[in-house]
């Protein structure tokens, strides 16, 4: 293998793709949120519209780390290639399971509230709910195996929240292995919990295989999951210049089995200058950093120094988690460079191991 | 300064190639989709401030863009077959044979092996191997130092398990593009 190579299984990876013809319309569609969005948040009101084309896609969602039985967890502590010490979660009474796939009862402190996961061949489930919250998480997993992962045509599972379509995932093109799924839309765009919920009221979500012209997708292979999380404890990132809460941060965070508790947290205005906080001896830690109620495109750039890989540009917005393996005492730096934004906030937080 | 009238004609005209960026970074079609428009969203919105060629800011929004959504992600739900199922000093029985083989020998694994390296090096990976890109210019995009990009690049080659003369062949030709 060399360089050479590479680039031409790069290339070769992507020839076949090509933007579809509704892609102008797309992204017109997406300014149109975004300017919703800030409209809404300008006026200091929850918009219902924004969060149809505002749900933020925060992760693939799973893990394929092996389910092991209770008992198998060994007391030595195994390292992952990150360097961050990794262990298997054994069952809890409050998993959901079926053929291998799980959803676990609870993640760091978030709560399983209600989960399903469909057999092979069925292309839809349904999660009746009666929120006691509506800060949740939401997991929507599919997979329809013998699709080609970057076809135009590649199905998708739509999420219908009491009846109407809120957003659509795309399937995996493999079939589901076995292993942990979790938690992969953060549908709260609002700041204030999924707006599409009503606390007491019951709420019917459905997850429905589709093909790329959005009509039901039937396959014997094709298989979907659903879960809602409540989540746990936050702490609040209040904005100095607005006394509103900007950002709520758990917690408790989990990372491959094992807790890390919120230890510090500085926040700040962008253009109050760096934020710095001390990291811990000896202790794999979690740092999570970076901005909000920035404006979007601003010329500047968040970064943050003193990671295990030196400074990290943590672009012009948005927040960032970085896992740090034990090491000596440290200090974590978040600074902005370039143009100053007149407003946003800046937070840097430590997560400690709790064990 | 870009005029807002090009935006449409900059998005009919550029967004194949986007995509494809946005696919090599995120290995999904649908991701990249939500990427590219999302990233073409921010830049509209900026349009008219941005100075010099717009595809250069537009590729800065997309590189970040990407590693916003892999820093939002779930954490502790992302193992992947990378992580040790055994305690230290017993290799897996994966690693082993990667250790036999001495290499990455076939494409499904590269392109799997790409999709394992962390964000930053896949970027870099990309921008340097696919599109091309100086080191300078790959640093302008990810807005880092030209040597954060060579250091990156290195890890990322390395974990690719590229041959590691040709991997030193590649630093010292592209190395006059720093000075």
């Amino acid at each position: 293998m060399n360089t050479t190579e590479l680039r031409d299984e790069l290339s070769a990876r992507v020839a076949s793709i090509d933007a579809p013809p509704s892609m102008s319309s797309a992204v017109a569609g997406k300014i149109r949120a975004t300017k919703r969005r800030r409209a809404a948040a300008a006026a200091g009101v929850a918009c219902a519209v924004a969060v149809l084309t505002g749900v933020t896609v925060v992760n693939a969602g799973r893990s394929t780390a092996p389910v092991l039985p209770a008992g198998r967890a060994t007391s030595s502590v195994m390292v992952a290639a990150d360097g961050m010490p990794y262990r298997p979660v054994p069952p809890s009474p409050g998993d959901v399971v079926r053929d291998g796939l799980r959803y676990r009862a609870q993640v760091g402190d978030d709560r399983l509230a209600v989960a399903t996961i469909g057999a092979v061949g069925q292309s839809k489930v349904t999660l009746n709910w009666t929120p006691t919250t509506t800060r949740v998480s939401l997991a929507a997993d599919c997979w329809v195996p013998g699709t080609d992962a970057t076809s135009d045509s590649r199905p998708m599972v739509w999420v219908v929240v009491d009846g109407r379509r809120t957003f659509g995932v795309s399937c995996n093109a493999s079939s589901a292995p076995a292993g942990d799924l979790g938690p992969s839309l953060d549908p709260d765009v609002t700041g204030t919990g999924w707006d599409q919920l009503v606390v007491g009221r019951v709420a019917t979500i459905m997850l429905e295989v589709v093909d790329s012209k959005g009509q039901p997708l039937v396959n014997p292979d094709a298989q979907v999951a659903a879960a809602i999380y409540a989540k746990g404890p936050q702490r609040d990132v209040t904005d100095p210049s607005t006394g509103k809460v900007a950002l709520q941060v758990p917690q408790v965070r989990e990372y491959q089995g094992y807790r890390y508790r919120l230890d510090s947290l500085a926040v700040g205005r962008v253009s109050a200058g760096p934020l710095r906080r001390d990291t811990p001896a000896g202790k794999p830690f979690i740092v999570f950093f970076g901005t909000t109620e920035t404006p979007v495109g601003t010329a500047g750039s968040t970064h943050v120094d003193g990671l295990t890989d030196g400074s990290v540009n943590a672009g012009d917005g948005g927040q960032t988690t970085a896992n740090q393996p034990a090491r000596p005492a440290g200090t974590i730096t978040l600074r902005h460079e370039g143009a100053t934004p007149k407003r946003g906030v800046q937070l840097l937080a430590i997560y400690t191991l709790a064990g | 300064m870009a005029e807002r009238d090009d935006f449409d004609t900059f998005v009919a005209s550029r967004s194949t190639a986007l995509l494809r960026i946005a696919f090599l970074l995120t290995h999904d079609r649908g991701l990249a989709e939500d990427l590219v428009q999302t990233a073409l969203a921010k830049a509209w919105f900026a349009w008219g401030r941005i100075e010099g060629n717009p595809e250069t800011y537009v590729r800065r929004i997309l590189v970040n863009t990407y590693s916003s959504w892999w820093r939002r992600k779930w954490n502790g739900e992302q193992a992947t077959d990378q992580l040790p199922e055994s305690p230290p000093g017993r290799p897996s029985a994966a690693a082993a044979r990667h250790a036999a083989a001495g290499q990455i020998d076939d494409r499904t694994d590269l392109w799997q092996a790409l999709a394992h390296l962390p964000k930053r090096q896949r970027a870099v990976v990309v921008l340097r191997f696919y599109e091309d890109l100086s080191e300078i210019e790959t640093a302008e995009v990810m807005q880092c130092s030209v040597g954060t990009v060579k250091s990156q690049a290195s890890r990322a080659l390395a974990k690719l398990r590229l041959d590691p003369a040709l991997h030193h062949d590649e630093r010292t030709t592209r190395a006059g593009e720093a000075r």
